[in-house]
């Protein structure tokens, strides 16, 4: 019972948490909370104008192909460099409430949640834009979304301790940021890669992610099971580890705060 | 004549502000950090090592010189959009220290695009190792740089005047700006080389302005040449222009905006 009421109490401060970043970043804007929805739409314009004017290469729909990417990797971005100054920053609201620490990593992947689903939307209506058949295969992003919300999370957990317990981490986390960037395969098919580079991509749990994306989004196909099983796997063991870490260092955590 | 003591020592005493609220928030920057203000030299030179290393192996012996540029668009292109953003909201995050400041308050806007440039100068520090392991050839039309950079900051300083104004009004300009600058981004070429851009976008990328402080950045270092007078002239007018409108513009806005706040 008394957990039942913990969990709604969370759920309730996450959302008024998530408002107040909203809220603070939004106001006194003539647009306001709009921009909460304009900001990845002209975003994703952006980028799909870009994209389709370059000679790139001779994909087939080449702005959308890299923008499932691009939008994975922001997800990712997102999450993991909100998570490491989610408890450094926030010292005054955990030392003096009673709140789960947790909390301020949750705020971020909530807002992160909020912000894919507006990419998502215009997503959607590039896809009918270029006249992209799909098929049920669609479904299948569901899953693949939920699992990619779990593995940042539990990425998430590791950095937000360290970010209290090393610092400068960020600048660190930034160059490896730039460096899953260029693998993860997200500018180039795999068979456009050298036999090398495609060896270490695959083992990206986010290159998983995007390529089973592109598969179910752009190619109307089912994904691969392998990938989903890698990735499952792959998420389950960071998520568990990075709590029961999360979990035992909160003391270490309080002291340095 | 002692009108002429006062702002010479009123100059002095601007001066003296700036770097003293420059010197405030790069400590507060590396409050936490270990290695403190070695980062503004060690992260650039990780990220320049870095991307060197990631475009080496992507573009191959065809374009050898594609990492040397990238970091020169890089490096002058993250001097723009630094001290750009970061003096943007300069006005409005010190708004509560506006009773009591006696002296400009245009000094806050100067302060950080100040401190934007002091980080681009360790960037450079970064930049002339990873180009001397390069091996690029020394030529004089390296000093053109400077002029380059010189240019390129009075151009900032008029924008930044503008838009920090413009941010206590509106505060969506702020996310105009940021979206504008992802645009400018893609556009400038810093990832592609501009081979890549059709002619007619190419000819219309030639007339913006951070394109050709950064185009002429690449000449001057990469290919040893002077650009032409079309564009130092281009640089000279865009530089002073944006200039003076800024000042023009600020100057006449000043206390309008201010007593919104």
């Amino acid at each position: 019972m008394r957990k039942d009421i913990n969990i709604s109490q969370y759920a309730f401060v996450i959302r008024q948490l998530a408002r107040k970043e909203h809220i603070k970043n939004t106001s006194e804007t003539r647009l306001m909370e709009l921009w909460n929805v304009a900001n990845p739409l002209l975003y994703m314009i952006i980028m799909t104008a870009f994209y389709s004017t370059l000679f790139l290469h001779d994909i087939e729909n080449y702005p959308l192909f890299f923008l499932i990417g691009i939008i994975h990797y922001n997800f990712f971005n997102g999450i993991t460099s909100g998570a490491i100054n989610s408890l450094a920053d926030n010292k005054n609201f955990l030392l003096t409430t009673r709140l789960p620490n947790n909390v301020f990593l949750l705020e971020k992947v909530y807002s992160r949640i909020i912000y894919l689903f507006y990419q998502s939307i215009a997503l959607v209506i590039l896809l009918i834009y270029f006249r992209i058949p799909v098929n049920l295969s669609l479904l299948c992003i569901i899953p693949i979304l939920l699992v990619a919300v779990f593995l940042h999370t539990g990425i998430g957990k590791f950095l937000a301790v360290w970010g209290v317990l090393f610092p400068d981490i960020d600048y660190i986390y930034s160059i490896i940021t730039t460096i899953i960037f260029f693998a993860s395969g997200l500018m180039y098919p795999l068979s456009k890669l050298s036999v090398a580079a495609r060896q270490v991509i695959v083992l990206n749990p986010l290159f998983l992610l995007v390529d089973m994306t592109r598969d179910c989004v752009l190619y109307a196909r089912m994904p691969e099971l392998n990938s989903m099983i890698k990735l499952i796997l792959t998420t389950a063991f960071v998520y568990v580890f990075g709590t029961i870490y999360f979990e035992k260092s909160k003391k270490e955590i309080m002291m340095r705060l | 004549m002692d009108s002429n003591i006062n702002s010479m020592s009123n100059i002095k005493q601007h001066f003296f502000t700036i770097k003293e609220l420059t010197a405030r928030e790069i400590k507060r920057k590396y409050a936490r950090s270990y290695l403190g203000i070695f980062w503004s030299m060690l992260h650039p030179l990780l990220y320049m090592v870095l991307m060197s290393m990631i475009f080496s192996t992507m573009y191959g012996k065809r374009h050898n010189d594609f990492a040397l540029y990238f970091l020169t668009g890089y490096l002058i292109w993250s001097l723009f959009s630094n001290a750009t953003k970061t003096s943007m909201t300069a006005l409005w995050d010190n708004k509560a220290f506006f009773a009591r400041f006696k002296q400009p308050k245009y000094l806050f806007v100067f302060s950080r695009i100040y401190t934007a440039f002091v980080n681009f100068l360790f960037s450079c520090i970064a930049y002339i190792i990873v180009t001397l392991f390069f091996g690029v050839k020394f030529s004089p039309s390296f000093f053109m740089i400077f002029a380059d950079v010189f240019l390129c900051m009075l151009f900032i300083i008029g924008l930044s005047m503008i838009l920090s104004l413009k941010y206590i009004d509106k505060r969506d300009i702020k996310y105009i700006y940021t979206n504008f600058l992802y645009l400018l981004i893609h556009l400038v070429g810093l990832y592609y080389p501009m081979e890549i851009l059709p002619e007619n976008v190419r000819n219309f990328v030639n007339l913006i302005p951070v394109y050709l402080y950064i185009k002429t950045a690449r000449e001057c270092i990469l290919e040893g040449v002077i650009p032409d007078e079309i564009t130092i002239i281009s640089l000279v007018a865009w530089s002073l222009g944006v200039l003076f409108l800024g000042m023009i513009y600020y100057k006449s806005h000043e206390e309008k905006i201010l007593k919104k706040l």
